[in-house]
């Protein structure tokens, strides 16, 4: 078994091989790295460099942008229009008004200068898939952060796919193929939202992505009981519940839906999940554990 | 409502799987080196219109180019990360020892019926996503031997 671990997008990314170390495996995990790498560079608001914060100074005219930020910022907006924009790429300004602020690497702050109070919405994000451009009707700041660590890890896993079993966790969010050293499915624990060292929850999976949305690990700086889940109707955090968990073929659909259906609460949130075909966990603020139809049925 | 379309967890995936396709197609990937020199000449969008975006001064460059390990003690215990500069940017951040690690082996109240069904042995956690600050000693340090 093989494991390494690395830092991007603010977290620990591990990536654990069931096979035994060899110069082909350490390869195929360097290259997976290099995909974080490679998202972070783009996707990152903290980055006045990042292809992400230069399409953010362009307003009113459409920008030719790689496939990456746009297939990012697509499955963002399409998630935003499924969710009626509980769900919004366009947080950006919202979060850097909560001190979500900072290069995690550097410590330098960032401040766009976008006005979150021009309330713009992804309705004012214009995608043209034949062109491949993106246009911003309004200023506005767009923040990936529940899209882009997803993707990454879905490029890794493709990387990784002919090593046979391995997982990756980017900070809690994991993709899990094939079976472990042992020859099993791999356990996934769910962490317990408010002890740091218990598991509330373990299943098994495989050739599945799993992402927990959660308050508890980022709580904002600035405004007192917000974190860094915000609902873009109120402007708030919600505190009806501790942390969702999705279960998904992509990582990128767990991170995206963990977060949308965290943000619209248990009872809305797995009638979503129902409809988007997909297992989810929901720990409320007793503790209470309440698994959708899907992840009782597989669990 | 439009969240209640019964397909949208197929198109959700279609559009997952489209992108990274896309991503791979194009042969977007880079290698470290590339993401380096991206960083001082950054590959700024192409724009179909016709106005000027505002490029940012170039600032003095404050590290030395290579790799620097830096060791760090906090709440779960000693780790050493290997940092690498290239170009005035960190481009890599490798943890190459953690002396301790997150002790998750136990499952809290649940029923008992619940917990023997539940292995307490798991091969990786899922949790809201754990930031760096555990490991910013040790990028410090490694970045104090950096600097120029």
């Amino acid at each position: 078994m093989l494991k390494r671990s690395a830092l991007y997008m603010d977290t620990v990314v591990g990536i654990t091989v069931a096979a035994p170390q060899s110069p082909a495996a350490e390869a195929a995990i360097h290259r997976a790295f290099q995909h974080f790498a490679q998202v972070e560079q783009v996707c990152s608001r903290f980055d006045a460099a990042s292809e992400l914060s230069q399409l953010s100074l362009q307003v009113g005219w459409p920008v030719r942008v790689s496939p990456l930020l746009f297939g990012a910022v697509q499955f963002a907006c399409e998630m935003a229009g499924f969710t009626s924009g509980v769900f919004d790429p366009t947080v950006g300004g919202m979060l850097e008004r909560f001190g979500f602020d900072r290069d995690y690497r550097s410590g330098q702050r960032r401040d766009s200068g976008i006005d979150p109070s021009l309330a713009a919405s992804y309705r004012d994000v214009l995608l043209d898939p034949e062109a491949r451009t993106i246009l911003l009707q309004k200023p506005l700041l767009l923040d990936l952060g529940a899209v882009a660590k997803g993707l990454a890890v879905d490029l890794a896993a493709r990387e990784l796919a002919p090593l046979g079993g391995f997982t990756i966790d980017a900070g809690g969010d994991v993709y899990a193929a094939g079976l472990n050293a042992d020859g099993e499915p791999w356990r996934i624990g769910i962490q317990h939202p408010l002890r740091p060292d218990e598991l509330i929850w373990s299943f098994s999976l495989t050739d599945a992505a799993v992402c927990t949305s959660g308050g508890y690990e980022r709580p904002s700086p600035v405004a007192r009981g917000a974190h860094h889940l915000v609902d873009p109707r109120s402007g708030s955090s919600p505190t009806d519940l501790l942390s969702c968990t999705v279960v998904a073929p992509f990582a990128m659909l767990a991170d995206a839906a963990s977060t949308a259906a965290f943000l619209l609460g248990p009872e809305q949130g797995s009638a979503y999940l129902d409809a988007a075909g997909l297992g989810g966990l929901f720990i409320d603020s007793s503790l209470h554990l309440q698994l959708t139809e899907k992840m009782a049925r597989n669990t | 409502m439009a969240m209640t379309d019964a397909k949208m967890g197929n198109k959700m995936i279609a559009l997952c799987s489209a992108a990274i396709g896309a991503i791979y197609i194009a042969g977007y990937f880079v290698t470290q080196s590339d993401v380096a020199a991206a960083a001082v000449s950054p590959d700024t969008p192409d724009r179909v219109g016709s106005k000027p975006a505002p490029s940012a001064a170039p600032a003095p460059t404050k590290y030395r180019d290579g790799t620097y390990s830096g060791t760090g003690s906090n709440r779960i215990g000693s780790v050493t990360v290997a940092v690498t500069i290239k170009n005035d940017k960190i481009v890599d951040v490798r943890i190459t020892n953690a002396a301790t690690h997150y002790s998750v082996n136990l499952i809290h109240g649940l029923p008992q019926q619940v917990i023997q069904r539940q292995s307490t042995r798991v091969d990786v956690v899922s949790g809201a996503t754990k930031s760096t600050q555990d490991f910013q000693s040790a990028v410090q340090a490694a970045l104090a031997q950096a600097h120029m």
